[in-house]
Order: C-alpha cells, then sequence, then structure tokens
C-alpha cells in the first residue's frame, strides 16, 4: 500500500511540476514575443531615420506612371470621352444623309 | 470449385470483423460530415477514406496494410529484404513526423501575422489556452497512461492536429492513430463544442464588446518578425525547431516578397499533397485491431476534455486581462488560443455576430489564433524535450 502511495506521489510531483513548468515557459515565450512585438515600433522608428524605408518592390507590373488609385477613373473619363465622340459622329453621319 | 473456395477465403469478406465494419462505418461517417457539413472536409474525406482502405482485411502474407514495415529477414541462412507496402511508405511520413513541419510551411506561407502584431497583447490569449494540454497531460497521468502518452495525448489541446501528430510520432506511436483522429475530429467540431463554453462563460454585455481596429503594421515589421520570432521561441524551446523553423520560415517566404513562387507554392500545391498523404495515412492507420480499443475512447475523452479546457482557459484569461486594460478585449477572442486555424477564428465572429450583427471580431480573433499556433508548437517543444527517454 505504502508502495503504490510512494509511486502515486512521485507521479503526481512529477506531473506537476511537468505541467507547471510547461505552461510557465509557454507564458514566458509569448511574453518574450509580445515584448518584442510591441517594442518593434519603436525600434523601427529609430531605425528609419538611420536607414529609411524604401520601396524595393521593383516588382510592380503596373506601369511606372501608373497611379493604381486614379487609374479606374482616368479608364471611365477616356471611355466616356470616347463614347461622347461616337454618338456625335453618329449623329453627323445620320444628318448628312 | 476448389479454387473458386481458396479464392473466397482470400476475399475480404471472409475476413471481415465486426471492428472492421464499425471502422469502415466511421470512415462513412467522416466524409457524409465533410459533405453534409463541411466540417473540415479537406482533413475529413482523406481521413475518411483512408480508415475504409485500411480496414478492408488483407490477405496473409501480402503486403497491404499501413503496418507492413520494410524488413530484413534470415532464411535458411541468407537475409533477404521484404520490401514493405505501399501504404507503408506514405505512412513513413507520419511515422518520422515529416508531414507535419511541411504542413507548418504552408500554413506559415499563408499566415498574415499582421493582427497579431498589431495587437500584441492579443498574443497572451494563445498562451492561455494552452492550459488544456497540461492539464490533460496532468489528468491522463491519473488515468494510468505513461508520462509520454500523457504527453502526446494532452497536445490534442493544442487543437492543432499537424503538432499532435508530432509529437504523438515522437513520444507515443503507438497511439498515433487515436491522437490524430481524435485532434481532427475535435478541430472539425470547433463550430460545436467552443460556442457553448463561450456563451457559458461571458456575460451578454461582454460579448458586446467592440474592439479597436488593428493598426497598420509595416512591410518592415512583417518581414523582421519571423526571423526574430524564430529566435525567441526556438532559443526558450529547442524542441519546437523544426515545427517552428517551418512556419516561420513559410511566413518569411510570403513576406520578403522577393520569394513570392516559393511561397505560392507552399501554401497551395505542397501543403495540399502533404494534406492529402497525412490525411490519408492516418486514416489507414486506423485499423480495428489496433484502433478500437478501450484506449482509444479514453484518448477521445480526454481530448474533448483538453479542447473544453483550453476554450474556456482562453475565454477566462481574457477576462482577467480586461481587469487591467482601458480598451477592453472582446472575451469571446480568447477562445480563439486553441489555433484552430482558421476555425475557431471564424466561430468567434459567429457568435459575437449572434449579439451584434455589425461587430466584426474576425480580424482579432485571428491574433489569438495564430499566437496559438506557436503557443502550442512551443507546447510540444517542452513535452518532447522534457519526455523523451
Amino acid at each position: 500500500m505504502l508502495f503504490f502511495t510512494l509511486i502515486g506521489e512521485s507521479v503526481f510531483s512529477r506531473g506537476l511540476s511537468i505541467a507547471v513548468a510547461g505552461m510557465l515557459i509557454v507564458f514566458v515565450t509569448l511574453i518574450l514575443l509580445t515584448m518584442f512585438i510591441a517594442a518593434l515600433p519603436r525600434v523601427l522608428a529609430v531605425v528609419d531615420r538611420v536607414w529609411p524605408e524604401i520601396d524595393h518592390s521593383g516588382h510592380h507590373r503596373e506601369h511606372p506612371e501608373s497611379h493604381g488609385d486614379d487609374d479606374g477613373a482616368v479608364l471611365a473619363a477616356i471611355g466616356y470621352v470616347l463614347h461622347q465622340e461616337f454618338q456625335r459622329s453618329a449623329s453627323d453621319t445620320k444628318k448628312s444623309e | 470449385m476448389n479454387i473458386l473456395l481458396e479464392f473466397l477465403k482470400t476475399t475480404g469478406f471472409a475476413s471481415m470483423t465486426l471492428g472492421n465494419a464499425v471502422m469502415i462505418l466511421i470512415g462513412i461517417a467522416f466524409i457524409t460530415l465533410a459533405i453534409r457539413k463541411d466540417y473540415e472536409p479537406l482533413l475529413l474525406v482523406p481521413i475518411g477514406m483512408g480508415a475504409i482502405v485500411g480496414n478492408i482485411p488483407v490477405i496473409e502474407g501480402v503486403a497491404l496494410s499501413v503496418y507492413d514495415d520494410a524488413r530484413w529477414m534470415l532464411e535458411n541462412g541468407e537475409v533477404t529484404y521484404v520490401p514493405g507496402s505501399v501504404l507503408s511508405y506514405l505512412y513513413f511520413g507520419v511515422r518520422q513526423g515529416i508531414y507535419p513541419p511541411l504542413i507548418f510551411l504552408g500554413i506559415g506561407a499563408m499566415t498574415d501575422f499582421s493582427t497579431m502584431l498589431s495587437n500584441p497583447k492579443l498574443i497572451l490569449l494563445g498562451a492561455a489556452a494552452q492550459i488544456g494540454v497540461f492539464l490533460t497531460f496532468f489528468g491522463a497521468l491519473f488515468m494510468g497512461f505513461t508520462f509520454q502518452e500523457a504527453g502526446a495525448i494532452g497536445i490534442i489541446g493544442g487543437a492543432d492536429g499537424p503538432t499532435a501528430i508530432f509529437l504523438a510520432a515522437k513520444l507515443a506511436p503507438h497511439l498515433l492513430g487515436a491522437i490524430a483522429i481524435a485532434a481532427y475530429s475535435y478541430m472539425a467540431l470547433v463550430p460545436v463544442i467552443q460556442p457553448p463554453i463561450m456563451k457559458l462563460l461571458t456575460t451578454r454585455e461582454e460579448r458586446l464588446i467592440r474592439m479597436k481596429p488593428p493598426r497598420h503594421v509595416s512591410k518592415r515589421e512583417r518581414m523582421i518578425f519571423p526571423v526574430v520570432a524564430f529566435l525567441i521561441t526556438t532559443l526558450i524551446a529547442p524542441g519546437a525547431i523544426v515545427l517552428l523553423g517551418m512556419l516561420f520560415f513559410g511566413n518569411l517566404l510570403k513576406e520578403s516578397t522577393v520569394t513570392e513562387r516559393l511561397a505560392v507554392t507552399a501554401r497551395t500545391a505542397l501543403i495540399d499533397i502533404i494534406t492529402i498523404l497525412l490525411g490519408f495515412s492516418v486514416g489507414a492507420s486506423t485499423q480495428a485491431d489496433t484502433f478500437l480499443n478501450p484506449q482509444s475512447l479514453l484518448i477521445f475523452g480526454l481530448g474533448a476534455l483538453s479542447f473544453a479546457v483550453a476554450t474556456a482557459g482562453g475565454v477566462l484569461f481574457a477576462k482577467f486581462m480586461n481587469l487591467f486594460l482601458t480598451d477592453k478585449i472582446n472575451p469571446l477572442v480568447g477562445a480563439a488560443g486553441v489555433s484552430a486555424v482558421p476555425d475557431s477564428a471564424r466561430v468567434v465572429q459567429m457568435v459575437g455576430q449572434k449579439e451584434d450583427p455589425h461587430n466584426f471580431l474576425l480580424m482579432h480573433a485571428m491574433a489569438p489564433n495564430v499566437a496559438g499556433v506557436v503557443g502550442s508548437a512551443v507546447a510540444a517543444g517542452v513535452l518532447w524535450s522534457v519526455l523523451t527517454k
């Protein structure tokens, strides 16, 4: 009986210490990660003064002069002008007939 | 006639056991759940089909089963090489823990850590949810499992299939089938298991909390994060090197912007191939004689407990954090710490929107969700290094 009690206790104490230590390690790891992420913008703000972030995306597929946001509006304007011109030339042709 | 009778003896019908029939029905149930209910179809269809394939009784003396490994045999004084079955070669990647890190590579290449980077305190919810892992480990010890088995069972609470398979392969290979099936089943059942626990532990006012929109995260932050995060996590828990190394490597491929082709391959073709191989071979390993036993039932029970405790841990820790925070966290978000990406985040969104249709919690829930992936990998690393013989 004493033997089983001792085994039970040793399993209990070892199991408990592994569980507590494991949980603690996970927390410490993720707390450190949290601290690093929280500090990162401040560190980068300092780094940016010395070594500003350059947009290296030379892989842009758009035309270099393209302004993504405006492109749609420009195309719509061109389309509108073309449509007007076609309408005008069509009505001119009808009049001449 | 004799030839016909001999042939009939070799058919699956002749040697089919009740256990095989039950497992085939379970396989069909998995496929049905995936198709009808859309529960993790990418996993349940391969696992279900694998379970059906693995439970067709094999012909004696013919290498067909997952467990028919290649071996050297001494016969009449001569050493001969007996090749293994095709399924055993596919299963090799599971047994040796090769597939899970490759899945992590794909996950890394598809994960956007921006929400986590914009609100780092939510990472702690991913840590809190790991309490399910360690409490279940402790509980499993009292149910008569060895330390190694208990560690492998506990990680089911991490709600991360690849991590569960990886750790089970290292600590308790004989329980791999049951643990993998339990882990993936509970991941598929996230929309069923989590909402009642979330509602039970939160008030309506708490569920209505709206969180501040995440800040913009610069490209430089996203590039630096995978490298430094890998260093921090694995210097503390070196057991997680393989899983986290691949996770952060995949993420670096995505964020570096110069390896887009590799990132696309990792998050599409590669992860799909590995998911097929992993799911199918894990399913095929659930042969009735090794799977249908009281131990598997216990593992399923402990897995459910682990999952529930992990969910509760995340929610309660969010409530605890709210005691000190001025910008309150919606405690529902804590449930996403269990790391079943992105299902648990979707469940948070769903439960939150039931209370307030204009409250969008998905973005916020993704932070503890991906932190949970990191947390469960760290937990697996700790358990592996502590419990390895």
